[in-house]
């Protein structure tokens, strides 16, 4: 072989080399970019060809490789889209030879390197051309493998990250069902037990670390529990005390008052009690606010019930102070009695009780009740008849107590209700003693009587007894019924026509005005009248009766009548 | 001459061998160059490190760290500023003179047994191009011819984050061994100096 073939054989050998080790930097490089860089400058040292550059497909048809902007090939671009993915001649403009070398790799075909020189280079020389494009499709194919790669480990990270992010979260959702079943389990326990509040403040105590407090809705306590338990328990102000659970009420769920965290034991509209932690360092989180929330459900539903019980109770208080009014078998108003817890041997009296004013109602009921309660004179009360009923025990059974001692203890029960109703008027009838169930219809008409004079009288407010009634108890008394409705009649007869006739009031006028001994202030007073009107009645009252009121036989007979008329209700 | 076998990133390199190393950015520059010099420096080896000047106090400490057998005339630091473009841009018959001289004065004044020479080249990153590119090229021919009087290996560094094809192709051509890829690659048909005359 010739020197200059020898030399020009391993000038070859040498690009052949360079273009290995060029071949393993591109396929070491993971960005595309670097690995198009690197063959569009290698071309000149490879040989007597330059690179017009790289042509890469696109949406648009062919990209340029860092096309400097403004410049477009359209002439090589044209030429390109007819190759094809093969290697083949391209027109550029101001080039002898130009030639379009394929970047083809096992994966697909990536573009053209585009090269061009003075005249056509040797095969030696496009030999090397060939493989620069064939390592650099491979080192794209490579690097797009990379990419894609990336991608999905990036997206799988991703995805990884979201499970982990995902499984985070439901181990907190579980932790925290499990914390709220236990919460929800303990309490429902507590519920089961019949431990009642103080099971329920114990559970809550148990479940929190906090000292809990059960309260009514005026604040005061009805059970405790945890250390620090305040005595005396401090009552609080009635105005925040209204405002608080106004509050409460409009937030639904558990507030901070103070040193407390406060719920609501509200079933329905109502509020029943108050279920409070005692948490001076505001430190309850939200486990914390979700127990004392779920116990004061438990305690809503606890204070229902017993108010359940308590308004059965009274009902059958109630129907049981009916039946004995109306009359009932002895047997059978002991039974009843017992099954309700009440002793029905002991003596009684029956006592009716109406007000005005305040004095009305559930009001009037409860003070009846609380003052029987106070006084340990019985606990069933009714309703007859616009009044409230009282069966009254009388004693102990044994010896009759002595007429003053009675007298005092019924006072001391009418001035007990006076005092519930500074403003209103009440007036208590107290029946004869009854010994045996058959007694209570005797001694509910004659309670009824009492009280009867007793708001016909010029001091409606007070107690009146029975037996302390003197002649009229003959008034009202049963088997002469007959004969005082005649002389009622007898005497009152045309003024009850006048009144019934014109919805006058000439009866109750003539009543007042002699129970106010014929005095024209306190009768126009209580009757709530001008005396100029009281005058015209008056004489109304003479001209329909034809009677002379100055006449002392005539004044007492009416005096009778009006008041059997009051007494027996004519 | 005696062989003496030395390692490049745990790879074995000979007396005489005159090397172009690729890598890309300072941290693998500094994992191929500090070993390297530090397994002379133990050995007892002159050690030429031609890199930019910010870099000197930082290599001077890793390479001197734990070892005492480097003394001022065992490790020199140079820049280019001091070398390859000393009067101002680079000159090949300038730079062969540099290193005839340093030759001279080490083996043969100083009596040193063995050397081992490393050089950044990034400073000829817009440096040399065009028509230096084939003068510079005609350089590193010459060095191999240098690094084969004296019992020694020369590194040249090219950061491919700097250079493309046009440098690196030539550069791969008048180098008689490639350092790429943790490989140390033979090239029997480099452009040997001493056969072209």
């Amino acid at each position: 072989m010739k020197p200059a073939n020898i030399v020009r054989l391993r000038e070859q050998i040498s690009n052949l080399h360079s273009l290995f080790v060029l071949s393993m930097m591109m396929t070491e490089s993971r960005d595309e970019d670097e690995i198009l860089s690197l063959a569009v400058t290698s071309v000149a040292s490879l040989g007597p060809g330059t690179t017009d550059g790289a042509y890469l497909p696109s949406d648009r048809g062919f990209e340029r490789f860092r096309e400097p902007p403004g410049r477009k090939r359209k002439a090589v671009t044209a030429a390109l889209a007819a190759l094809g993915a093969d290697d083949g001649p391209v027109a550029v403009p101001g080039a002898a030879w130009a030639f379009a070398f394929a970047l083809r790799s096992l994966g697909g075909h990536w573009g053209w390197l585009v090269v061009t020189a003075p005249a056509e280079p040797g095969p030696d020389d496009q030999f090397l051309l060939k493989v620069l494009a064939h390592q650099t499709g491979s080192a794209l194919e490579n690097a797009s493998l990379h990419r894609r790669e990336r991608a999905g480990a990036a997206e799988l990270a991703e995805v990884n990250a979201e499970l982990a992010s995902v499984n985070e979260r439901l181990a907190a959702t579980v932790a925290d069902l499990e914390r709220t079943a236990t919460i929800h389990e303990a309490l429902t326990r507590a519920s089961a037990s019949g431990a009642g509040e103080d099971g329920i403040a114990a559970t809550l105590h148990e479940l929190t670390g906090y000292p809990v407090a059960v309260e009514d809705r005026f604040g005061n306590l009805r059970a405790w529990a945890g250390p620090g338990r305040p005595d005396p328990y401090p009552k609080p102000d009635a105005r925040r005390r209204a405002q608080l659970l106004r509050q409460a009420r409009r937030d639904g769920h558990p507030l901070r008052s103070g040193d407390r965290l406060v719920a609501l034991a509200q079933p329905r509209d109502e509020v029943l009690g108050v279920l409070a932690l005692v948490d001076p360092g505001g430190a309850a989180g939200p486990h914390d606010a979700f127990a004392l929330e779920h116990g004061a459900l438990v305690l809503a539903a606890e204070l229902a019930h017993l108010r359940g019980l308590g308004q059965m109770e009274l009902r059958l208080r109630g129907d049981l102070v009916d039946e004995l009014c109306t009359g009932t078998d002895d047997d059978s108003a002991h039974a009843r009695a017992q099954a309700i817890g009440y002793d029905l041997h002991r003596p009684h009296a029956v006592v009716v009780v109406r007000g005005r004013g305040k004095a009305t109602g559930e009001a009037l009921a409860r003070a009846v009740e609380q003052a029987a309660a106070e006084m340990e004179i019985g606990s069933l009360v009714g309703r007859r008849q616009g009044a409230v009923v009282l069966l009254a025990t009388a004693g102990s059974g044994g010896a009759e107590p002595p007429q003053a001692r009675v007298t005092a203890r019924w006072n001391d029960f009418g001035e007990a209700l006076a005092a519930a109703f500074p403003s209103g008027t009440v007036a208590v009838g107290v029946g004869g003693p009854c010994l045996a169930p058959s007694d209570f219809p005797r001694s509910a008409r004659e309670a009824f009587v009492a009280l009867g004079v007793r708001q016909a009288s010029r001091r409606p407010a007070g107690v009146t007894t029975y037996d302390s009634l003197g002649l009229y108890r003959i008034l009202a008394g049963g088997e002469h019924q007959g004969e005082v409705e005649g002389f009622v009649r007898e005497w009152l007869g045309p003024l009850l026509d006048y009144d019934a006739a014109h919805g006058a009031e000439l009866v109750k006028t003539l009543s007042t005005y002699l129970e106010c001994g014929g005095n024209y202030d306190e009768t126009a007073h209580g009757l709530a009248i001008h005396r100029s009107t009281l005058r015209y009645r008056l004489q109304r009252i003479r001209e329909v009766s034809g009677l002379d009121l100055a006449d002392v036989d005539a004044r007492f007979n009416l005096h009778a009548a009006t008041r059997a008329w009051r007494v027996l209700g004519l | 001459m005696p062989a003496r076998s030395i390692t490049i990133n745990g790879v074995q390199a000979r007396t005489g061998d005159h090397i172009c190393a690729f890598y890309r950015g300072r941290e693998e520059r500094d994992r191929l160059l500090v070993p390297y010099l530090r397994e002379g420096l133990r050995h007892g080896d002159v050690c030429i490190c031609i890199t930019g000047r910010a870099d000197h106090r930082r290599l001077e400490r890793s390479l001197l760290d734990g070892s005492d057998h480097a003394g001022p005339d065992r490790l020199r630091m140079s820049d280019a500023e001091d070398t390859y473009l000393a009067g101002g841009a680079f000159s090949a018959d300038r730079m062969l003179s540099f290193w005839g001289d340093m030759g001279r004065e080490t083996f043969e004044e100083q009596g040193h047994s063995f050397a081992r020479a490393a050089s950044d080249m990034s400073w000829a990153e817009n440096v040399i191009t065009g028509p230096l590119i084939d003068d510079f090229m005609g350089y590193e021919a010459q060095a191999t011819r240098y690094a084969r009087a004296y019992p020694q290996v020369a590194l040249c560094l090219y950061d491919l984050d700097r250079f493309r094809g046009d440098v690196i192709i030539p550069v791969l051509k008048v180098h008689p061994k490639v350092f790429f890829g943790g490989m140390l690659l033979e090239n029997p048909y480099f452009v040997d100096p001493d056969e072209l005359g």
